[in-house]
């Protein structure tokens, strides 16, 4: 909270305020951020000769109300622009520029809802005010900086300014190119809804709001990169959502300071919980039900313009092992495929370690005659066990990366060839154990099985590390690291929840949605660990079987 | 909020943890050294020590309600008394953790790493207390949760595999031998056993309410001592009268499992079972001890001796004892005199000794 | 406020480091690769005429076992699935280091499955193994102790079709046996068991070459103490399986009453349960034993009609059967002096306090005890047919005859 009070004073103070704001405030900074904070200083005084920025370093200077100081500011401000228009116009004797950028505005509109209005107007001496009724088919707003008219133009709005006024009208017509609502591609669903979010933050926004119709649904919005002046909001569901949370979230978006902030994972890196960890704090997707289904929960949303995924905080290890699809899905399946993919994800961390703690180590275990048809499969083969292991994760993650990037004709191939192919002349050649393709294939079917990409990725890196702990010292490397990897997980936290929450610190409560989806009926709270203002989220009864007696209600 | 809060469900499970991670190796063959047959009965009196336990636990935490017993120490008897106190406790603390880092070497060496050498295992399992110690008390509580339920799934279909070779003639007839090898036998399990959970003091300051941590202790003595009792009477009945002269028991009776021609040989199921609760007790124990270097020598954190510390627990446990028979003579018959002066009277001369200057 | 979890470039070194040392802390001091290991299955442990000790390793040959890179059809004909070496020390471990420098890879003990113990070497005591298996890690207690009469290398060496590893094969017929009577798998551990219990007398199964030369279940070998006296033939096994306790599935074979044609009477008992009652007297001690069973009929004799008198008949008859194998065998165990019946243990089950005053002499009170029998045979079910086919053969036959006359 009081990082937050800090920053409010930063936006009165500006840039060098920040900083030091920052540096006072600094007793439990972390590396990263005093670095931040050093490029800072070091940059600034680049940016105040380049000009653009001098505008928003001392941002409230007012907008000349001369045409000739006007116009050759507007020429030092947004020289070297072509795609700036500007149009002059003399309106019933006045004087009126029009600036906007090409490409961002609706043409239409620009020329119906705005151009045509101001030509047929026919009374003297007009005021602001009146040109407000007159233009009364776009949404108009009041400037009076500078700084505030370059976020107008450069937000694709246009900018109406009338010879001595020191302000201008804001004249939102823009329309910025993107696609259009498509389906969701990385988190395909059967029998849910097919919608996912594009690159544009107004259009996200109204899809979340289409689903919770309430003004109880709130999205703060930050303009975030000293350049790129891009919007990052984050929404949530007053009354649900802990406020420490939401605030919480704008401290740390507020401290971002960096140039540019187009993509959803340059934020998640900058205002994730550790840095260092392999595992991601927070959880990104570009299901708009998704969102909303955890807004609902009581977890925040954070979207950036421009990024076609939405992030959700706070992240825990659960959440990466649910999909949509557990959701729409009768709970009876749900139950079974839950179980399934907690398996599946220890199965594609640990596969192909125990398999060589097994081979080189803990013969023991393994039963008698499935030890001699191991043995017999890698005879003959050059390679020890580790090795061979190493080998077939390196192939098998270079193939994995080259169907990824190839278009998908191309992928086709390249998966037929290196699966079938290369593994099956692999062992006919005796260069690898059949058993060991087989436990690799296992591994990237395991990892195939999790809905979560990024989550996935972890386990790709940390199963070579566990690989060699079996190396080195069998199923006790093995376990040492998973002791190791387990008190790491527990130490997690992203935004204060425990990483790990319903397990470590256990809460029985919150294990209806963990290995298992409990019926909706059953589910009555959000989860605990949320400490959500409200925590009852269902109030329906139980539904019981009833006699046939509700037909009398039904003619009635 | 950056104060820490243990659970009751974390202490539970951690000190249940604490106790059976190495009961379990050593507590059947100490009793095995005295009665085989009854041994189950000893370690129902388990539960005699942990009572114990817990009145003092009751009696300390109302007198010094959010104060560890080291911090207790010094308040009770002034700076350097109650140092010097501290001092005897955390090298009984200390020692506590070389014998559990040496028992696991031993156990994890003979077991199932015969050519690895002993003290490289212990640095190895140091190497994850020292992580888990170093990232604080909540860590290490909640490591114990999450081991919790793995443990939990493992030791019933390894204990009920194992009963099918169980026979109960093995432990008929009841008391033939009358009860005087049964109650001692009894003294190895209840007095270093039961005591080492005297341990949990340190940790009062950090649970949610400090009256419940009496209560806490009772539910943990009654879960392990069920637990023992249950382990042992498996144990005697699969192993017979083995039992006196085989090192590791409870091992033998997972090693007789065979199921069909594919399930056998789960030993190394068990090893690993007990690597996992012995580290849990190994990060309890170390992070004891270094909370309470933290009030002795008012050091900023407990981080600061966490890595130091862990080297002098692997140079004791390595150094102080000879050879794994030196362990097991300081278990059996060492420890419970040693256990009863420092982890017993500790706390009550504190408590005493405040009583007495607020009188005076 | 939400505590942060905040990492500093410190904990970052400290964590690299944890890492780094917990990969290079333990070096590969166990690793064993698969390739580079003899499996062994059985180990054969004998004595030569000199006293030594020869043991028989029986590895499997990896050479023959079915594997994808040959195609899987061409080997398994030509090679021996196992290989067979015999070494010969002063005691076993002995023995097994000279494996170590005489067959290239090393020998892998941990899935030893059988220890097959050659007569003489258990004549002569096996105390002098017990120690080494109890102690070395790599065996497991669930190994099966066997005593053979015929050499150690013919019987690790035998075929056992349809199975091709040899070990796994005896193993099997073992314990086929023993879900008939349990005592016959002589399992590591049961067989200490038996050793440290009151009676002292462990038994192990006897395997033997049959006349083809294939490994078969000759019965059982009974010790007293470390030293093996005498053996049970099957039959006698199986009055011992019923001084015991438990047993299953055993048939019992009777001749017919008339007709003695080479066919009989089979009755298969499902289940049977032995009661122990010790009557101490300060002379000497009674036995009383009590056979619970219940049985299934197998086979009829031909032409005989099954109805109330011959069922009870037929109960009478396997009864005093068992009575009368009963009684054999522990005769043969009175005359050996071996307690393989484990009265001793149960005496001291039933009380402790006259066991410790019988213990010391117990071994010359075993042959005086008087035992008494009571066996008792209920047939259960009569199984698909309620009567012998002949039955009604003979019923039509008589009367065509009657009406022939």
């Amino acid at each position: 909270m009081r990082g937050l009070k800090l920053w409010q004073l930063c936006i009165l103070h500006g840039k060098y305020t920040h900083s030091m704001a920052s540096q006072m405030s600094g007793g439990d900074m972390v590396f990263a951020r005093f670095r931040r904070v050093k490029d800072v200083q070091h940059r600034s005084p680049t940016i105040t000769a380049m000009g653009w920025s001098e505008a928003i370093a001392d941002g409230d200077v007012q907008i000349p109300d001369r045409s000739d100081i006007m116009r050759a500011w507007l020429d030092a401000e947004w020289g070297h622009c072509s795609d700036l228009q500007t149009r002059e116009l003399e309106v019933a004797g006045e004087n009126i520029t029009l600036v906007w950028l090409r490409g961002l505005v609706d043409l239409v509109r620009l020329e119906s809802g705005i151009l045509q209005p101001l030509a047929q107007v026919s009374r003297r001496r007009i005021q602001m005010n009146d040109l407000v009724s007159i233009l009364y088919t776009v949404n108009i707003r009041e400037i009076s900086t500078k700084s505030q008219l370059n976020a107008a133009v450069a937000d694709g709005q246009v900018v109406l300014w009338m010879r001595g006024k020191s302000q201008a009208l804001v004249l939102d017509v823009s329309d910025a190119p993107g696609r259009s609502i498509n389906k969701a591609e990385n988190e395909p669903t059967l029998e849910g809804p097919q919608e996912a979010f594009i690159e544009q933050l107004d259009k996200n926004l109204a899809l979340l709001r289409k689903r919770i119709r309430s003004p109880r649904l709130k999205a703060e919005s930050v303009r975030v990169g000293e350049y790129s002046n891009s919007t990052v909001c984050v929404v949530y569901i007053e009354g649900i959502a802990k406020p420490t949370l939401v605030q919480e979230a704008m401290r740390r978006i507020h401290n971002i300071s960096v140039d540019g902030l187009n993509d959803i994972n340059k934020l998640r890196e900058l205002i994730g919980d550790a840095p260092f960890t392999l595992f991601p704090t927070t959880e990104e997707t570009e299901r708009p039900d998704r969102v909303c289904g955890n807004l609902l929960q009581g977890r925040i949303a954070i979207m950036v313009d421009g990024s076609p995924n939405c992030l959700l905080v706070p992240a825990q290890f659960i959440h990466f092992l649910v999909a949509v699809d557990d959701y729409y899905f009768h709970y009876t399946l749900t139950l079974f495929i839950r179980m399934l993919r907690h398996v599946a994800y220890w199965t594609s961390l640990l596969l192909p370690a125990l398999y060589v703690a097994l081979l080189s180590y803990n013969q023991d275990l393994l039963p008698t005659p499935l030890l001699v048809t191991v043995a017999a499969q890698h005879r003959g083969i050059p390679f020890p066990t580790i090795i061979e292991a190493l080998l077939m994760l390196m192939v098998f993650e270079v193939l994995r990366e080259a169907g990824t990037r190839l278009p998908r004709a191309v992928g086709q191939s390249v998966s037929i060839v290196g699966t079938l192919i290369v593994g099956d002349s692999a062992v006919r050649a005796g260069l690898v154990s059949p058993g060991m393709v087989i436990v690799i294939a296992g591994t990237g079917v395991a990892s195939f099985a999790l809905p979560a990409y990024g989550f996935v990725n972890s386990s790709r890196l940390i199963q070579f590390a566990f690989v060699v702990a079996a190396g080195i010292c069998g199923l006790v490397g093995i376990l040492i690291l998973s002791l190791i990897l387990v008190t790491h997980l527990v130490s997690l936290r992203s935004f204060g929840v425990p990483y790990m929450a319903p397990i470590a610190p256990f809460s029985w409560s919150d294990m209806k949605d963990m290995f298992i989806r409990a019926p909706w009926f059953a589910m009555k709270r959000r989860p605990t660990h949320l400490e959500t203002v409200n925590q009852v989220s269902n109030r329906t009864p139980v539904p019981k079987q009833k006699k046939a007696s509700g037909w009398d209600l039904s003619e009635s | 909020m950056s104060d820490i809060r243990i659970s009751r469900t974390q202490l539970i499970t951690a000190l249940t943890w604490c106790v059976v991670g190495t009961g379990i190796v050593a507590i059947p063959t100490a009793i095995a050294q005295f009665t085989v047959r009854d041994a189950w009965i000893s370690t129902m009196l388990f539960s005699v020590g942990g009572v114990m336990v817990a009145l003092v636990t009751a009696v300390f935490t109302r007198f010094f309600p959010k104060r560890s017993l080291t911090h207790a120490l010094i308040d009770a008897f002034g700076p350097w008394v109650g140092r010097a106190f501290a001092i005897w406790f955390l090298a009984g603390l200390y020692i506590t953790n070389c014998t559990v880092v040496r028992e696991a070497e031993v156990f994890v060496g003979t077991t199932i790493l015969p050519k690895t050498p002993e003290y490289v295992l212990g640095a190895f399992a140091l190497v994850a207390v020292v992580y888990a110690v170093y990232m604080g008390i909540e860590v290490v509580m909640r490591d114990a949760e999450f081991i919790t339920p793995l443990v939990m799934l493992i030791a019933p279909i390894l204990f009920v595999l194992s009963m099918q070779h169980m026979d109960i003639h093995e432990v008929l007839p009841v008391l033939a031998d009358g009860w005087t090898p049964v109650l001692r036998g009894g003294v190895v399990s209840i007095l270093v056993y039961a005591l080492e959970m005297i341990i949990v003091l340190q940790f009062s300051p950090f649970v949610h309410r400090s009256q419940s941590v009496a209560s806490d202790i009772f539910v943990a003595t009654i879960v392990i001592t069920v637990v023992l009792t249950t382990v042992t009477i498996l144990t005697v009945g699969v192993v017979g009268s083995s039992t006196q002269y085989l090192s590791y028991p409870v091992l033998e009776a997972i090693r007789t499992i065979r199921v069909g021609r594919f399930l056998e040989r789960m030993d190394t199921l068990y090893v690993i079972a007990v690597i996992t609760t012995i580290f849990i007790k190994m990060a309890v124990c170390h992070y004891a001890w270094c909370t309470g270097m933290k009030d002795v020598f008012r050091l900023s954190s407990h981080r600061v001796t966490v890595f130091p510390g862990a080297l002098l627990v692997w140079g004791g446990a390595n150094v102080l004892f000879a050879d794994a028979d030196d362990v097991q003579q300081f278990i059996f018959y060492t420890g419970p005199a040693y256990a009863v002066c420092t982890l017993l009277l500790m706390p009550m001369l504190a408590v005493f000794a405040h009583k007495v200057r607020r009188n005076s | 406020m939400i505590r942060e979890a905040r990492w500093t470039p410190r904990r970052a070194v400290v964590i690299v480091m944890v890492v780094l040392s917990a990969f290079l802390l333990p070096g590969c001091y166990d690793i064993r690769e698969v390739d580079d290991m003899n499996l062994a299955l059985a180990l054969g442990i004998d004595e030569t005429k000199d006293h030594h000790v020869s043991v028989t390793a029986e590895f499997v040959n990896p050479a023959s076992a079915p594997s994808s890179s040959d195609g899987g059809s061409s080997s398994s004909g030509s090679r021996q699935p196992v290989i067979v070496r015999q070494e010969t020390g002063i005691s076993i471990e002995d023995a097994i280091g000279k494996f170590e420098r005489e067959i290239p890879h090393s020998v892998y003990l941990a899935q030893n499955m059988l220890v097959l113990f050659g007569e003489t070497y258990a004549r002569n005591g096996i105390d002098r193994a017990l120690d080494y298996f109890e102690r070395n890690r790599a065996f497991r207690r669930n190994q099966l102790f066997l005593v053979t009469p015929d050499p150690v290398t013919d019987v690790l060496s035998a075929s056992v079709d349809p199975e091709p590893l040899n070990a796994l094969g005896i193993r099997e017929l073992v314990e086929q046996s023993s879900t008939e009577l349990r005592f016959v798998q002589s399992e590591q551990q049961h067989v200490m068991e038996q050793y440290l219990s009151p009676s002292q007398s462990p038994v192990m199964a006897l395997i033997g070459l049959n006349q083809l030369g294939h490994p078969a279940l000759k019965g059982v070998a009974i010790f007293r103490a470390d030293h093996m006296v005498d053996t049970l033939s099957v039959d006698e096994m199986q009055g011992l399986g019923w001084l015991l306790g438990r047993t299953r599935q055993i048939a019992l074979r009777m001749p017919c009453t008339g007709a003695g044609d080479g066919t009989g009477t089979t009755i298969r008992i499902l289940g049977s349960k032995t009661r122990f009652y010790a009557r101490p007297d300060h002379d000497n001690l009674s036995v009383h034993l009590d056979v619970d069973a219940r049985a299934e009929i197998e086979q009829l004799c031909p032409h005989e009609k099954l109805d109330d008198v011959k069922l009870k008949q037929l109960s009478i008859m396997a009864s005093s059967d068992i009575e009368r194998s009963m009684r054999n065998a522990l005769l043969k165990l009175q005359q050996d002096d071996v307690d393989a019946c484990q009265f001793g243990k149960r005496i001291f089950l039933q009380s402790p306090g006259y066991w410790r005053k019988m213990s010391p002499t117990w071994l010359s009170a075993f042959p005086k005890i008087s035992v008494e029998y009571r066996a008792n045979v209920q047939i259960v079910r009569a199984n698909l047919s309620l009567n012998t086919p002949e039955s009604t053969v003979s019923r039509s036959g008589a009367t065509t005859a009657e009406v022939a006359q």
